[in-house]
């Protein structure tokens, strides 16, 4: 009756998640964990971007309205502040905010509009992260 | 008694009687003149009518206001032609008109040959036992008044869905990310389900939190429905502030996040206002709003909207005060006019503060816009305290 999930492997990959509400905040890094990436949660863009100063993120998967340093700041410092070793971005997102920036200029990989399926999710990321080891 | 008395008195009273109809008829004829006057100007329809409620005598400007003829009306009773209900009004304004000299106003409708017609019928003594009943057609009027005051709800309507629309946004960002945490939780406890052992506890913690999400989805909606009402009817009660700002707040969370506006609210315990919850809301909704636009509109660095609310012997006070640049002392005598605003077409409808300044007075409060020096936009809101009924 249900498809059975396909087996993702997020491992050895690590992964800086940036979102408000704690709830999903810990729901996506329990899962990219059960992926086996290594993760790290944070509330917002301002620590979200001093945490990626002191350590090494393949990607990071940020919301764009949040309080306390926003999604589209965030992108911004992290394009003026990296070079080869940029992470790539993804922006998860409630639909409203879409319309609001144009995202085409900040180089992202991809946005998830909320509610989004986590599977979708992950086959997205892992995909973005292989293509980019080639 | 002698025939030649009798021929006095018949001779007698045939002079009264004349001069009495002399009299009368020149009258009539002055009262017809100035009828016919008031008829063509402004009069549909007018009456004599006498204190036992009689027509004495009927004008109209068309046969076809008249329920019944001319003829068939000088005579009758009112209430006969008209009904006992509007019949008595009429008696009693005749009345009125009568012994107090002053004129009366009544507004009436009919319906006469399958159409309903509104009437307003103004009343004025003529004599001792007489009134003259001058009546209006005002059936275009009522319509066109009922159709200003239609368009006047249209309007107040447009301007809660628009300040409703402003959050809407907020809200169905606030929706979508309890969903997404209910549809991830959904996601994981299947994997979950997939792998043995069981890991009961992890599978408890997903149960829990789409538990409390709905939950947390669940209050969001009943407080956008609570705003999308339309509270103008809603019976006066009291209302508790802390709770009532507090839901305010929430209801903009998304937005004040999204804008970077940092938020102080300070509460006495327990302190309650008589009014209607939704309009309330409303008032303090359109306050925060407009304290978040012209801060965002400035590009304030700091924004910060201060929510105060103080319990005093002369009533309750309720301050909003944002950070932002203010409002330029020439713009002062109008931000309470409808219509008034600053902002771009399609954004503000300028009716927020004037529709706020009459919910405000309907609960005998007012609003106004005070000096505050240190900060920026301040408007203070006062109330008289709610009896409320002891404990
Ligand atoms: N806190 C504030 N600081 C500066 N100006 C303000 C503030 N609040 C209101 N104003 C000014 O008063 C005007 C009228 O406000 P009002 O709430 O009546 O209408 P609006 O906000 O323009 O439109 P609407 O409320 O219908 O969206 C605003 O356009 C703005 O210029
Ligand atoms: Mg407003």
């Amino acid at each position: 009756m249900h498809r059975s999930e396909p087996s993702l492997s997020l491992a050895t990959y690590r992964i800086l998640v940036v979102e408000d509400d704690e709830m999903l905040r810990e729901t996506m890094v329990a899962i990219m964990e059960d992926c086996g990436a290594g993760v790290a949660g944070v509330a917002n863009g301002s620590e979200a971007f001093e945490r990626l100063q002191s350590e090494h993120f393949d990607a990071v998967i940020t919301d764009i309205r949040m309080a306390g340093g926003n999604g589209i700041t965030l992108i911004q410092n992290i394009n003026a502040h990296f070079r080869e070793n940029r992470p790539i971005v993804f922006i998860c997102s409630g639909f409203s905010d879409l319309d609001a920036h144009d995202y085409r200029h900040l180089d992202v990989a991809g946005v998830f509009e909320k509610p989004f399926q986590l599977t979708d999710m992950v086959e997205r990321v892992l995909a973005s992260l292989q293509s980019r080891k080639k | 008694m002698m025939m030649g008395e009798w021929h006095f008195v018949f001779g007698v009273l045939s002079i009264g009687l004349g001069v009495v109809s002399l009299i009368y008829f020149l009258n009539y004829h002055r009262m017809l003149r100035s009828f016919r006057l008031t008829l063509e100007s402004t009069s549909d329809i007018i009456f004599v009518v006498d204190l036992q409620g009689r027509y004495v005598d009927v004008f109209a400007s068309q046969e076809n206001l008249l329920v019944y003829s001319r003829e068939r009306l000088i005579g009758r009773k009112i209430s006969d032609v008209v009904g006992p209900e509007l019949g008595s009004k009429v008696n009693f304004h005749v009345q009125q008109a009568v012994e107090t000299g002053r004129r009366q106003v009544l507004e009436y409708s009919l319906t006469l040959q399958n159409e309903k017609k509104h009437f307003e019928a103004t009343f004025e003594r003529r004599d001792s036992r007489v009134a003259v009943v001058m009546i209006r057609d005002v059936s275009g009027k009522v319509e066109l008044t009922k159709q200003i005051e239609e368009e006047r709800l249209r309007r107040i309507e447009s301007v809660r869905l628009a300040s409703l629309g402003q959050v809407a946004g907020g809200i169905a960002h606030e929706i979508n990310t309890p969903l997404a945490v209910i549809l991830a939780n959904a996601q994981q406890l299947r994997r979950t389900l997939q792998n043995e052992p069981l890991d009961r506890e992890r599978i408890e913690k997903n149960a829990e939190r789409i538990e409390l999400t709905s939950q947390r989805i669940a209050k969001i909606i009943s407080g956008m429905r609570t705003l999308a009402r339309d509270g103008v009817k809603d019976p006066m009660e009291p209302c508790d502030l802390a709770f009532l700002v507090q839901g305010v707040l929430d209801l903009c969370a998304e937005r004040l996040a999204s804008k970077n506006v940092h938020v102080s609210f300070e509460c006495p315990r327990g302190t309650q206002i008589n009014g209607r919850f939704v309009q309330l809301s409303q008032v303090l909704l359109n306050l925060v709003n407009n304290a978040v636009d012209a801060m965002d509109e400035a590009a304030i660095a700091h924004k910060q909207i201060w929510v105060e609310v103080r319990s005093l012997d002369s009533g309750i006070e309720i301050s909003i005060v944002d950070s932002g640049p203010g409002v330029p002392n020439e713009l002062r005598g109008q931000l309470f006019k409808p219509f008034f605003t600053t902002k771009p077409v399609g954004k503000g409808s300028g009716l927020g503060l004037s529709m706020s300044a009459s919910w405000v007075k309907d609960h005998g409060g007012t609003i106004e816009l005070v000096d505050d020096e240190a900060r920026g936009a301040h408007f203070l809101l006062r109330f008289p305290t709610a009896h409320s009924s002891e404990v």
